[in-house]
Parts: C-alpha cells; structure tokens; sequence
C-alpha cells in the first residue's frame, strides 16, 4: 500500500476572484438572486486561451422531485480556428440561476476567463407559473428529466 | 420580464485548475470568490498508470481543537467532487479511468476557519 506524502501550500487571498464589469458588483448580483430569478438564455465566454475555453462547465439543478441533476456542458470549438471567445446556447436546457442551482465553471491555473450571461429577469409571480390543474396535465410529464 | 446581462471576470489564482459555484446556494463551501485557501496536493501521477480502478483512497488527517472545517476534493478530468465533514479520515470510494493514459490529479482545498488540522498521508 504505497503512501505519498502531501506538498502544503498556502494560496494567495483571494485564490480565486470573482468581478462584476460593470456597476453591479457580484455579490449584489448574488443577493439579488432570490428576489429576482434570471434565466439564462446565452452565455458568451472569453479566455486567452483555447484550453480555457474547452473546459467543461457544471449545471446544478433541481429537478421538480427535488433530485438533483448535474448537467456537464461541454463547450465545443473548431481547434483549428484558434478561437478565443465563443458562444454557448442554453436554448432548450430551461437553466435559472434561482440561488439554488450551481454554476460550475471550471478555470485553468493562472487564467481569467470572462462570462457574459445574456439573461431574462424573472420575477417570483412569472417564474412560478407552470402547469396548474385547470390544464391538460399529461401523465408523468416530463418525467424526471427537467434538463 | 427584463433581457439583461451579467458579466463576469473569473480570475484564478491557483496553480492548478480549480472548479468554483457562480450563483450557487450559500450553503455551497465553492459560492463565490474562494478566499485563501490551504492546499493539500498530492502528486500521485505514477502509481495510478498502470491501474485501470482503484478503491478505498484515503486521506489521514485529524481535526485539533474542535475545529470546523469542509473539505471539497475534485479531479481536474473529472469534475467528481463532494464534501466531506467532521470525519477523521475518509475514503474516496472508487475511481475509475477509462483512459489510463491521463495523468490524474487531486487536489484538495481545505475550507476551515482556523488551520488547526493535520494531515496526513494520501494512499490506497
């Protein structure tokens, strides 16, 4: 049974940053996530380098029974085309930043990467609606997968 | 209902990859920027080549004073990560690589409000 001993390492403060480019900081944007819910119908990612952007993304996500679901995104590029930026539609994946699913990124040693989330504003009122009783409601709609 | 955009710089810091929580749930110990960080890394490239699974990886380490910690543990190929709490050593359970050629690496990230933990040894 081999054992191998840990190299210990104290990281910079912060270790990892997180900036809001614009006059809404993040942490604003965090708390405000609960009195507004955004959908997310695009994001726009941009890093300086293409393995940066090859990284996978992690969705976490509730479903209605309350499992959790854990999407991997797979940004996908043309290698060739030595592209720095590009664009992920979340069309069809119906994904909400609602304070309780996650958005894992997953960021390169010594890399900064820009997120542009294009959103959609939800309040309580039109978040909530879906599917009541005085519609059809099929039987084990949607059954499990909310992805 | 309002389009808008939100637009984030993620910068990191680390020497190694690292996977965070945008947006996430409070409770969530990667919600946000990560402050500073104790990193416990251990090189385990080449023991693990020539083994398709393993089980029962194990980490020693002894909480000191009562203290409260969190420990995420991931794997820069694969994004497999959890918690762990209170424990006095754990196991991770079996990974598995399709592709024995990848060079795996773990790392730890140690979320604790004081430094008072001790590790150990990493081994299998």
């Amino acid at each position: 049974m081999p054992v191998v001993p840990p190299n210990i390492s104290i990281l910079p403060i912060p270790a990892i940053q997180v900036m809001s480019i614009g006059d809404v900081s993040y942490q604003t944007i965090q708390q405000s996530i609960g009195t507004y819910f955004y959908k997310i119908n695009n994001i726009y990612i941009y890093a300086s380098n293409l393995d940066q952007l090859l990284q996978p993304i992690g969705l976490k996500k509730y479903n209605k029974f309350g499992d959790k679901q854990i999407r991997i995104l797979q940004p996908m590029i043309d290698p060739y085309q030595q592209s720095s930026a590009l664009d992920q539609t979340m069309l069809g994946l119906d994904y909400i930043f609602d304070s309780n699913n996650g958005f894992y990124p997953t960021i390169s040693a010594n890399t900064s990467v820009n997120f542009q989330f294009s959103t959609t504003e939800i309040s309580h009122q039109d978040y909530l609606q879906g599917v009541d009783n005085f519609q059809n409601i099929e039987y084990l709609q949607d059954y499990l997968n909310d992805f | 209902m309002k389009e808008g955009k939100i637009v984030l710089n993620v910068k990191n810091n680390f020497n190694f990859d690292a996977t965070i929580s945008l947006f996430g749930s409070k409770s969530d110990p990667q919600a946000g920027s990560l402050d500073a960080v104790t990193q416990y890394w251990w090189d385990i490239t080449y023991p693990f080549f020539n083994v398709a699974n393993f089980s029962q990886m194990y980490i020693e380490y002894k909480p000191l004073g009562g203290a409260t910690f969190q420990l995420a543990y991931f794997n820069t190929y694969y994004t497999y990560q959890g918690i762990l709490q209170g424990l006095n050593s754990l196991a991770l359970g079996t990974f598995w690589y399709a592709y024995p050629t990848f060079i795996p690496s773990i790392g730890y990230q140690v979320y604790t409000t004081n430094d008072k933990i001790v590790f150990g040894n990493i081994g299998w």
